[in-house]
């Protein structure tokens, strides 16, 4: 609704509807208004009004399944990003970064020729955004932290003063880009859905990379809802499940089923003197309730279960009397 | 300044200074620097370094280079302003964080059932090396209480005082929560109106803040807090997370405030001059504090039976009392957590608390195979009156430290205690 909108009025279209489709889509990050398989024009911009009334929405810029090629990037940039799209095929949930992080740069405000010049190199290089209608932007993996970058429009140095920007003594204005790594994980998305998220996700400074199914959150968090990921939908039941008949006296009999190795892999058996904490437990042997060998016999009894607190773990182990 | 040999990240210069006050600043790599470890202030150069010279130049360490005198003639004072901005500081900090940092990220928590017979418990608190354990309740659903070692210590000298009332048959199955009931029923005899034990268990969830946990944990005059979580509105099914000390607060704080040391003034002091701690008899009075406040510095002979240490810790309501020899000069340390050791081959059946003296006590305690209260092998940690207050809670934050000692340079006579709980109250104001 907004594409359409965007592309129909073109410049400085009537600043109300465009205003409360802005709002919608920049605050909710999770909500994808393209219809999924959309072809993506040779472009690929996306339809950022020319105005924004608020905080530059971070651009749609391309469809889930096609790949296509980076914009003008920096060194490095390139393996990693062709990386990153095979791994989508797979539906894995991509490793953290360790050097760069694909930041999206935009102009808005029209002008023929845009390039940026930033302090990420120490100003050397200077890089041409690509146009798609009144729009420029540019696609940079950076490693974390804070640079100063300006616009070169049609010849002139301007700054966006709809992004953070900082003055010089001498009365230049730079925009700032801040490019967080904090224990930063990648999600893939798919489709329309969106990921419910807990946790308040980036600071609105970063530009990162919205569409085509990337999104950032902090490690710490694991996400409780799953329904609405696409890849966690749960598969319909096989016919056989439903014709199996109660267990009869011989099947209490047998012994029952071995336990499976990985149970075996507790905390509980470590013995964690003063400081070295026990090391994080396998996500298999959670909320498992386990007791100690040899309980048959003795007066007192040892349960053990190890459960997890947000991102945390705590083994409880709790010693019980057995009447006799 | 030129290295010093075998150390070439340390330089060293040596300057005849006339007696005085003298500030000082290091010119680093092109960088003018100051040393956040020695004493500092704010001058009209930023922040300096102060030195002290006394009248007395030959008696000045020039071992380690630029370093002021030990023995100061008066101890730099420290204005008020200064401690009411380190006090802020840290009380926004401990404000804005929850006990949910405290957690590590893979926990223990060891619980007993309260029905457990009570010498099953001790075996189990000395098998694990755990100086207290939470109760739960089956019945309940609830974590109802705390078994801890001033526990054991009142059962052994109830055992001790009145003989054994009960038989054989009943003291193997003495469950702890018979041993709680007679407890409140005794403190209701005894003290009357006077600190009174707390009826329901003291604990805190993970996300109250860590200031919450620490007064509470001050007010009550606990060591531990359970932290504990509960899904569901009522309180029920609750989790139990972690069990919370101040020492843990304190290792939060030493992180934070690591690297921005002067942004808390008041850490740079000597201990000594912020009157941190209970000192003895004579150095309280000469340090300006009025004895009739302070309660009388619990100290005990080396010669003095397991009977007298015991109801000393429970008359003097301290934690912990320092052995001393005929010249006041620290042999060893007792602490209600030795207790335990006793727990070794029953030993607590065998003997008679008068008979056993405190050392023989303790060498039961070095044979166990538990390290809690150990720190590079050592019992009792230590220091100095003029240490800054920094140093010292970095000593404080490490687990199984609860209190230092504080000796004096070389005789290791005994000056005073400094506990967590006294670096806490001088924090947090309270």
């Amino acid at each position: 609704m907004g594409n359409a909108n965007g592309r129909e009025e073109g410049a400085n279209g009537s600043e109300d509807p465009l205003g409360r489709s802005n709002g919608e889509s920049c605050g909710n990050y999770g909500s994808n208004s393209q219809a999924p398989g959309r072809v993506p024009s040779s472009d690929s911009m996306a339809n950022s009004p020319p105005t924004s009334p608020r905080r530059s929405r971070s651009p749609l810029l391309f469809a889930p399944q096609v790949p296509v090629a980076p914009l003008h990037r920096g060194d490095g940039g390139s393996p990693f990003y062709n990386q990153a799209w095979q791994h989508e095929s797979h539906g894995a949930v991509a490793t953290p970064l360790e050097q760069g992080i694909p930041v999206i740069i935009t102009w808005n405000y029209g002008g023929n020729d845009v390039a940026v010049e930033g302090s990420w190199d120490n100003w050397t290089s200077r890089k041409t955004l690509q146009r798609s209608g009144k729009d420029h932007s540019i696609l940079l993996v950076l490693p974390s932290g804070l640079y100063h970058y300006k616009f070169i429009v049609d010849g002139e140095w301007k700054y966006n003063p709809d992004l953070p920007s900082v003055a010089d003594e001498s009365g230049n204005v730079c925009n700032l880009l801040d490019v967080h790594y904090e224990k930063l994980v990648r999600l893939l998305r798919r489709g329309p859905k969106s990921l419910e998220l807990k946790s308040p996700c980036l600071v609105p400074q970063v530009q990162t990379l919205d569409g085509g199914g990337w999104f950032w959150q902090k490690e710490d968090y694991v996400p409780e809802i799953l329904d609405s990921v696409a890849e966690f939908e749960v598969p319909s039941s096989p016919e056989s499940t439903y014709s199996w008949a109660l267990p009869t006296e011989e099947d209490y009999a047998k012994e029952p089923h071995m336990v499976p190795p990985q149970l075996h892999l507790t905390v509980l058996d470590m013995d964690n003197q003063d400081e070295a904490s026990p090391s994080k437990p396998q996500h298999i042997v959670l909320n498992h309730l386990f007791i100690e060998k040899g309980w048959a016999t003795q007066s007192v009894v040892s349960l053990g279960l190890t459960h997890r607190f947000q991102s945390k773990y705590v083994t409880v182990v709790l010693y019980k009397p057995l009447k006799r | 300044m030129s290295p010093m040999e075998g150390c070439p990240t340390v330089f060293q210069v040596i300057c005849s200074l006339s007696p005085g006050y003298h500030q000082y600043k290091f010119y680093v790599d092109g960088e003018w620097r100051y040393d956040e470890h020695q004493p500092c202030v704010r001058g009209n150069y930023d922040v300096v370094n102060s030195v002290l010279i006394t009248r007395e130049p030959s008696s000045m360490d020039i071992d380690d280079g630029f370093n002021h005198p030990q023995e100061m003639v008066t101890p730099a004072s420290i204005s008020v302003a200064d401690i009411d901005v380190s006090r802020h500081r840290i009380s926004t900090f401990l404000s804005t964080h929850t006990a949910y940092e405290l957690l590590p990220e893979s926990g223990k928590v060891i619980a007993l059932d309260v029905n457990l017979p009570v010498k099953q418990a001790f075996h189990i608190l000395h098998e694990q090396g755990i100086p207290v354990a939470p109760l739960w309740d089956f019945c309940k659903g609830q974590f109802v209480g705390i078994l801890s070692a001033l526990d054991f210590i009142l059962i052994l000298r109830e055992l001790g005082n009145h003989g054994s009332n009960l038989t054989e048959e009943e003291l193997e199955t003495h469950t702890i929560s018979a041993w709680k009931e007679g407890k409140m029923h005794l403190s209701r005899q005894m003290d009357g109106n006077a600190r009174s034990y707390p009826r329901h268990l003291i604990h805190a969830g993970p996300y109250d803040s860590l200031k919450d946990v620490a007064i509470k944990i001050l007010q009550s005059k606990v060591a531990t807090v359970p932290i504990i979580h509960s899904s569901s509105q009522d309180g029920s099914f609750p989790q139990i997370l972690h069990l919370a000390t101040l020492s843990g607060i304190l290792k939060c704080i030493c992180r934070n405030f690591k690297h921005s040391s002067s942004s808390l003034p008041v850490l740079q002091q000597p201990i000594y001059s912020i009157r941190v701690g209970t000192w003895v008899q004579e150095i309280a009075e000469v340090n300006g504090q009025p004895s009739t406040m302070k309660r009388p510095f619990a100290m005990l002979n080396k010669n003095a039976s397991l009977g007298d240490a015991l109801s000393l810790l429970v008359q003097a309501e301290v934690s912990s009392i320092p052995i001393v020899d005929e010249n006041y000069s620290l042999v060893d340390i007792y602490s209600r957590s030795d207790i335990t050791a006793l727990a070794k081959d029953k030993a607590y059946a065998q003997i008679h608390l008068d008979q056993l003296s405190i050392l023989q006590a303790l060498q039961l305690g070095q044979d166990a195979n538990h390290t809690y209260g150990f720190l590079n092998g050592q019992r009792c940690h230590m220091c100095l009156r003029s240490d800054p207050l920094h140093k010292v809670m970095e000593q404080l934050a490490n687990p199984g430290v609860r209190r230092l000692v504080i000796v004096e340079a070389g005789s290791k006579r005994v000056e005073g205690i400094i506990s967590l709980s006294d670096v806490f109250r001088f924090l947090l104001g309270v």
